[in-house]
């Protein structure tokens, strides 16, 4: 689905419309492909310069961008993603994390209105993972970016404002995170988990205990079981 | 004792400009039938540390001992150890190549020149390992399979090699929870039926800590902790400090013993936590 959103995979049926532009429009593509950025899982495979703020400046350049504000548009975006520090540093020496905010950054120079990353995460260690949330979480907060996250670690998926759930090629449920993760055992079912806090909420209710269902933070388990 | 690592370095280009010190004098034990976690950022040394187990690497300096085959900086004999330490890399779906599951599975134990009817036998059980299906899968190709299936086809090529010890780096790397639970499933039941030595590298705390009897941190190329899970996490600032972190688990249960409740600090585990909170909570309304 997350294809489709930016006109990489066009429907065979049906239609779908991003910021008012229908993605059959052929000739409206890169009018699309501007509006919704995509990150993909893999840093290695994003990351086409030899230094960071080149990488930053391949989409603006490809938009036709004139140079000087190509210069602003490339130390504002590496800003965004708190990596300026390594404008001029070579993309190989990066952590993961790193790396995965310089292909974010990356998207950010061409001035998207959306962001969808595919499983950004899945390939980073636990302070990668933390980088790269925190600037998913800056940017849609501060920056008033809309953001789609495909994951697969549902904890990440908690400060989510709405989270959809697809099975087989269909939507089966939706809705804020606190509503779908109570779900937990039609979401067993289909073969996905709920953050580990919601579970063991969900296990001492199926014990009696009187808390609610829809904890989903460390924080608010604290408050139900030590009031 | 099948692992036994002393005073290990490993430089990489060494004496030239970028030269760099992936391992730093390392020296570990492994036993016969353990089951150890590997955890450390990226760039800490693990996987420099695991290309040793099986010769990929060698040693600059120090010495490897695997399963009683010595390695040092100058040693050639390498191909007995590659069968008896079966490696499964990152991604490992990416290295299928044959037109079919069958083929695919067999090339390991062709290479060892195994007999036609052995390759055979040997396809049928590595497939039974990963709980697939042999007269269903085995003919068809690898690319039209699932994600955790394609997975799992790797895994049971390294498994026709039939090795003495198995380390797998990040098995469960951007598969679904699903697909997650299934291969973490296979390898506890390999390890548990037929006490395979299995070292696992993972970044998630979770798995690590659902499955391993011991934790090994690599952290700047040196052993940082090495102990059970419950010692290991208890070091949950310095952990953090390594760009680690400890298991969700284990950071509510430091906070609700910080709110007063009186549960042990070493459970890291949603079954453990539910009995804890459970036992305290009901203990106290007895009294």
């Amino acid at each position: 689905m997350a294809k489709h959103i930016n006109a990489i995979n066009i429907p065979e049926k049906g239609a779908v419309w991003v910021k008012g532009i229908d993605t059959r429009d052929e000739s409206r593509v890169w009018d699309i492909r501007q509006t919704a950025g995509m990150v993909f899982q893999n840093p290695d495979n994003q990351l086409v310069a030899t230094i960071v703020e080149e990488d930053v400046a391949f989409g603006p350049e490809n938009l036709g961008i004139p140079p000087n504000k190509i210069r602003k548009r490339v130390d504002e975006a590496l800003k965004k993603v708190r990596m300026e520090d390594f404008a001029e540093s070579a993309p190989h020496f990066l952590s993961g994390g790193q790396k995965q905010r310089v292909a974010i950054a990356g998207i950010i120079a061409m001035r998207p209105e959306i962001i969808i990353l595919d499983e950004p995460t899945a390939m980073l260690d636990p302070a990668g993972r933390q980088e790269v949330m925190d600037t998913i979480n800056y940017l849609n907060k501060e920056e008033g970016i809309t953001i789609i996250h495909i994951t697969h670690y549902m904890e990440e998926a908690i400060n989510a404002d709405r989270v959809i759930v697809m099975e087989a090629g269909k939507i089966v449920m939706e809705g804020k995170p606190r509503e779908i993760f109570a779900k937990v055992e039609e979401l067993k079912a289909l073969g996905l988990d709920v953050p580990q806090i919601t579970e063991l909420a969900y296990e001492l209710r199926k014990e009696g205990l009187d808390i609610p269902a829809d904890i989903l933070t460390a924080e608010e388990m604290v408050k139900a079981l030590c009031p | 004792m099948p692992i036994k690592i002393e005073n290990m370095s490993h430089v990489y280009m060494e004496g030239g400009p970028f030269e760099y010190k992936a391992l730093d004098g390392i020296s570990v034990e492994i036993h016969d039938g353990e089951f150890v976690g590997l955890i450390g950022h990226t760039g800490s040394g693990k996987s420099t540390l695991i290309q040793h187990l099986n010769g990929l690497l060698k040693p600059t300096s120090g010495t490897i001992e695997v399963n009683g085959i010595k390695i040092e900086h100058k040693s050639k004999q390498l191909k007995e150890l590659r069968q008896k330490v079966g490696l499964v890399f990152q991604y490992p779906e990416h290295q299928l190549f044959e037109d079919t599951v069958y083929l695919d599975i067999a090339f390991g134990p062709k290479n060892l020149g195994c007999s036609p009817s052995e390759i055979e036998l040997r396809v049928k059980e590595a497939m039974e390992l990963v709980g697939l299906d042999y007269e269903s899968i085995k003919d068809r190709s690898p690319f039209e399979l699932s994600g955790g299936q394609r997975r799992r086809v790797a895994i049971a090529g390294v498994l026709a090699m039939k090795p003495e010890i198995l380390v797998l780096d990040e098995p469960t790397a951007g598969l679904d929870p699903r697909g997650r639970d299934e291969i973490l499933g296979r390898i506890a039941e390999l390890h548990r039926k037929y006490n395979l030595t299995t070292i696992l590298v993972s970044h998630s705390m979770e798995d690590i800590a659902k499955l391993v009897d011991r934790i090994i941190v690599m952290n700047k190329g040196k052993i940082a902790l090495d102990g059970t899970p419950e010692e290991v996490f208890r070091h949950a600032q310095q952990l953090s400090e390594m760009g680690l972190a400890v298991p969700n688990i284990a950071h509510l249960i430091k906070k609700l013993r910080e709110a007063g409740l009186d549960v042990p600090d070493n459970i890291f585990t949603v079954e453990r936590a539910k009995e804890e909170i459970l036992r305290v909570l009901r203990g106290g309304s007895n009294d």
